[in-house]
């Protein structure tokens, strides 16, 4: 049986109250239409604690209820520490210390810099490069897309081929995690604009033109890359995972004070959706909070971890497209409309439903087989 | 099945989309349809495409103009829309209820692309419109698509339908979920009007939205043939773990159902006497699930506006909200099935 650790309904009211206080129309609006970084909203989420990685369910509550309401705007805030489980995991202590320390005190932002234009789902597929220099370093070339924080992080953890595979098979060998900082000459990040939601978050493609990577930014292994960022995103998908069980409780709030708004009993077709909505929103965070008590125990199961992560998403936007549905017009401007917009991505970043239903067919078939 | 003429129209009408509506795509939703386009719509009859010839428009039948408005809403739902708005919410209203007077003077400058029209109605509650006449047109209203249109059909709160010529202030514009390119707004009137309707305005409004079922579904087909088509297109040429997308069963299934489906949709659109709310349903129904589907298959790249999908996800949420939603569909759908005490519980 799951329950959730104790103290942490608390959590979730002081977060519910901080993005309700912070995350007003007006603010929303603004980040939504400027397509802006938030920095300001970056500070007070961290001076207000909840940037705290020694307490990642602290961190995954205040995600799923900062997405609620805005999900740009929490997300901004709380992906400035993008990547830091990489370091955690597989980082030397003169890395800890001087890329995540900073981080953690929130005075810097990091980033992950993995998909490229030629290789999305396909993370094998990176064609970025890590060359030997002679002076025992690296030199970076190559080009990294859709990267979160990509014009604002002061650091990378960027994934690139250090070594050519030995077969296509063994595509996944001979990658390499390195940590590159943004200021580098011949990084050259360019912001990208018009998504379609999560519009306060940073996103850019950025091109490595001959950047000197010293040898020491090299993290872990040389050639356990791929290894290395499959962990991390076996954790991080947990946290797409709350921010769709945040963006769909978000949208049944939307739509509860709609019908409580109504003169007479909505009629029982409009009850339903709310209903069905609320079901599959609970079954999607219980779903979600069981995964995340196994990873934050050190005990992963990456079939459930994709599980939460694939049906929270589909949750999310089935209850958005329903939600848009049945309210009309007057859900066509306003929170509830920016709420549907900034759904679809959870379908998408982080591995898409497609490769979440991968990774739980390859572990359930690999358990049967054992 | 589509008859000669309306195979001819589909060419004319694709041919303009492609030289001179594709160029434009990203600018239409960006800053809105630039004059030069209206322009060019209303040279080739699309703005009066439901107006009488003898008021200068191109007199098209229901099937031909929902022919136009879905090869239309492919390229851009926005400009789509726009058509939509001053035919089948402006000129069909004064083609049916207003008088020979106002008739002659309005539709051909609408026609021409010289003005432009729009609706101001209250059917969902959800505009919130307080709006009087005592010999002036007085009050605000919410979302006006269109708010700086010269042409005013206004439905007023003691059941009157009016026309106000000339433009209302304009107190707040604001972008919607979809047809950006439009845009939307709430306005304040103060001015004298023409009386179209003196009394059960309402009713008025719901019969221009029943009219509006069919060419609503076609916009719908349209907007689900183009994410299909672009899904099918990025599935060819994207490759992953070193296949083609469409090598993919999953991603091959995703476009080949829609496919299917808007195949089966658009035979019964064009069958002899299709039921237009039934289309309406339907074809929302699937512009939704396909233009999620279509992002989904070009993943990141679906996400930003450059290559369009996104705009037929926002789109297609639009297009089911604006002229009627869910409920209401459902429950007229239930009523012709099951009589007047259906559905209301």
């Amino acid at each position: 049986m799951f329950s959730l650790p104790e103290g942490y309904e608390e959590v979730r009211a002081r977060a519910r109250d901080f993005a309700i206080r912070e995350f007003s129309e007006d603010v929303s609006r603004k980040y939504d239409e400027s397509e802006e970084y938030p920095d300001e909203i970056r500070r007070k989420v961290f001076s207000a604690g909840f940037l705290d990685m020694s307490d990642p369910w602290k961190v995954l509550i205040a995600m799923e209820e900062f997405c609620r309401v805005d999900p740009g705007l929490g997300l901004s805030a709380i992906a400035s520490m993008f990547g830091s489980e990489i370091l955690m995991l597989f980082g030397s202590d003169e890395q800890k210390e001087r890329y995540l320390a900073p981080v953690f005190r929130g005075e810097k932002i990091s980033g992950i810099a993995v998909t490229e234009p030629g290789a999305g789902s396909d993370v094998a597929g990176v064609k970025s490069t890590l060359e030997r220099a002679p002076d025992g370093g690296y030199v970076l070339n190559g080009e990294k897309m859709f990267i979160t924080n990509g014009t604002v992080a002061d650091h990378y953890y960027l994934l690139a081929r250090t070594s050519p595979p030995e077969s296509p098979e063994k595509r996944h060998h001979g990658l390499s995690v390195a940590i590159v900082e943004r200021r580098w000459p011949g990084v050259i990040p360019t912001k990208l604009k018009g998504k379609l939601g999560m519009r306060a978050t940073d996103t850019a493609e950025i091109k490595f033109e001959g950047v000197r990577v010293p040898r020491e930014n090299l993290v872990g292994e040389e050639g356990k890359g791929f290894y290395y960022i499959m962990t991390f995103f076996n954790i991080s998908r947990i946290y797409v995972a709350a921010q769709a069980v945040g963006v769909a409780q978000g949208i049944l709030d939307i739509y509860a004070d709609y019908l409580s708004r109504s003169p007479s009993p909505p009629p029982e077709g409009s009850q339903f959706v709310l209903a069905e909505g609320a079901a599959k929103v609970e079954a999607a965070r219980l779903l979600t909070y069981r995964a995340a008590s196994l990873i934050f125990q050190f005990n992963p199961d990456p079939a459930l971890t994709s599980m939460a992560k694939y049906y929270a998403a589909e949750v999310a936007n089935e209850v958005a497209q329903r939600a848009m549905s049945v309210i009309g017009e007057d859900g066509l401007s306003g929170r509830l409309e920016k709420l549907y917009r900034d759904a679809k991505i959870t379908e998408i970043w982080e591995g898409t439903s497609e490769v979440e239903k991968l990774v739980i067919y390859r572990q359930l078939s690999r358990r049967r087989s054992s | 099945m589509l008859r000669d003429e309306e195979l001819l129209l589909k060419r004319v009408v694709t041919e303009f989309c492609e030289s001179e509506v594709e160029r434009e795509r990203l600018r239409i939703e960006r800053e809105g349809i630039p004059d030069s386009l209206i322009r060019g719509v209303a040279e080739n009859g699309f703005l009066g495409a439901l107006a009488p010839q003898e008021l200068g428009g191109s007199g098209l039948d229901a099937r031909s103009y929902a022919v136009l408005l879905q090869v239309m809403s492919k390229y851009s739902s926005s400009l789509a829309y726009y058509v939509f708005v001053q035919n089948s919410l402006v000129i069909a209203p004064l083609v049916r209820f207003a008088s020979d007077e106002v008739r002659r003077r309005v539709i051909p400058e609408i026609a021409s692309g010289n003005s432009r029209g729009t609706l101001v109605q209250d059917l969902f509650r959800s505009s919130k419109n307080e709006l009087s006449y005592d010999g002036r047109l007085r009050g605000t209203a919410g979302m006006v698509p269109l708010p700086r249109a010269e042409h005013h059909l206004v439905m007023t709160t003691g059941g009157g339908f009016l026309l106000l010529s000339g433009p209302g202030e304009v107190l707040e514009e604001r972008a919607i979920t979809g047809f950006r390119g439009v845009g939307f707004g709430a306005v304040r009137y103060d001015g004298d009007a023409a009386v179209v309707l003196e009394e059960r305005a309402s009713d008025a409004v719901a019969g221009i939205m029943d009219d509006a079922s069919y060419p609503v579904a076609a916009m719908a087909l349209g907007i689900a043939e183009r994410a299909v088509e672009m899904a099918a297109q990025y599935s060819r040429d994207r490759e992953a773990f070193g296949s083609k997308l469409m090598e993919f069963q999953p991603v091959a299934f995703y476009i080949a159902e829609a496919h299917a489906q808007l195949r089966v949709l658009e035979e019964y659109i064009y069958s002899e006497s299709p039921d237009p709310l039934i289309a309406k349903t339907l074809s929302l129904d699937l512009a939704r699930r396909a233009s999620r589907a279509s992002i989904q298959v070009h993943g990141g790249y679906g996400y930003f506006e450059d290559l369009g999908v996104e705009r037929l996800y926002r789109d297609s949420a639009a297009l089911s909200s604006i002229a009627g939603n869910y409920l209401s569909d459902m429950t007229g759908l239930s009523r012709k099935l099951l009589g007047d005490s259906a559905a209301r519980i």
